[in-house]
């Protein structure tokens, strides 16, 4: 685990998936994703197909942010760090067979979607966080 | 010997009215601004109307400050209740910041640079 996450951080990436992966655009202005976030306990996961453009945004800057925000929750975690594109791995290390409980896709998509891994298309995102802080959330007053 | 024809995956891009109408029912999204090279993010208030995004950060956020510093910023909004019902508006452009009465700090945002996604229009048979 990183010295960014801390117990209290640890707890709220293992039961929120929600997050927007941030990044930069080839001009420099900033940019980002909705996506699924996966903790399993040293960087965030994500997994995307290899030819979309965030992988080629990352690759060409991988300074970026992720913001963990919940919709049910008064708080979401701001990381900032750095990804690393693992193009040998199309699966996230968990593989995807127990998803967060926040994760609202039927049996029959998430299995298409292990398929899709399997099939090499998809890499995985390793979101390494250097620093973290809570922030009111999308249910804050 | 047979081929496959490539597999075309759908527009699930919105029209423009379709942005409109979805951003019409958000009320917090994402900022996205620089902190040098890097991004940073936060929760913002939005509201939509006249053709523009109405975005409120809390005066205290740290992206206010960076802001100021350089204007580019990246807004989003999105739901997801179910899969089929995954939606999602990126605006990007220049934020001209302003102060609330309550002095919180605000700006406005165009949809001239949007990105955009609408899970509904996957074919639910066979499905991408």
């Amino acid at each position: 685990m990183t010295d960014a996450i801390g117990p209290e951080e640890d707890a709220f990436l293992r039961e929120h998936s929600r997050t927007f992966l941030l990044a930069t655009r080839a001009d420099g202005s900033p940019t980002g994703w909705p996506m699924v976030g996966l903790f399993p306990g040293d960087a965030l996961e994500f997994s995307t197909y290899g030819r979309s453009r965030k992988v080629v945004d990352l690759a060409r800057n991988p300074e970026a942010c992720c913001v963990v925000a919940p919709d049910d929750s008064s708080r979401a975690l701001v990381l900032r760090g750095r990804v690393e594109i693992a193009d040998a791995q199309h699966e996230p290390t968990t593989g995807g067979d127990a998803p967060p409980r926040d994760v609202r896709v039927s049996a029959e998509i998430g299995e298409r979607a292990r398929a899709r891994m399997r099939a090499g298309k998809r890499v995985v995102l390793k979101f390494t966080p250097m620093a973290a802080a809570f922030i009111p959330g999308w249910m804050d007053e | 010997m047979t081929t496959d024809a490539p597999r075309k995956r759908p527009d699930i891009t919105m029209s423009r009215e379709e942005m409109v109408a979805f951003l019409e029912t958000q009320s917090r999204g994402i900022v996205v601004a620089l902190d040098g090279s890097a991004p940073v993010g936060t929760v913002a208030d939005l509201a939509f109307a006249d053709g523009v995004l109405a975005v409120t950060l809390r005066a205290d956020d740290p992206v206010c400050g960076l802001l100021a510093d350089d204007d580019r910023v990246c807004v989003m909004a999105e739901q997801f209740p179910t899969y089929y019902e995954i939606k999602g508006v990126s605006a990007h452009g220049h934020a001209t910041l302003g102060e609330t009465a309550d002095g919180r700090v605000h700006f406005t945002l165009g949809l001239d640079d949007t990105t955009s996604f609408d899970f509904g229009k996957i074919p639910q048979s066979g499905a991408q």
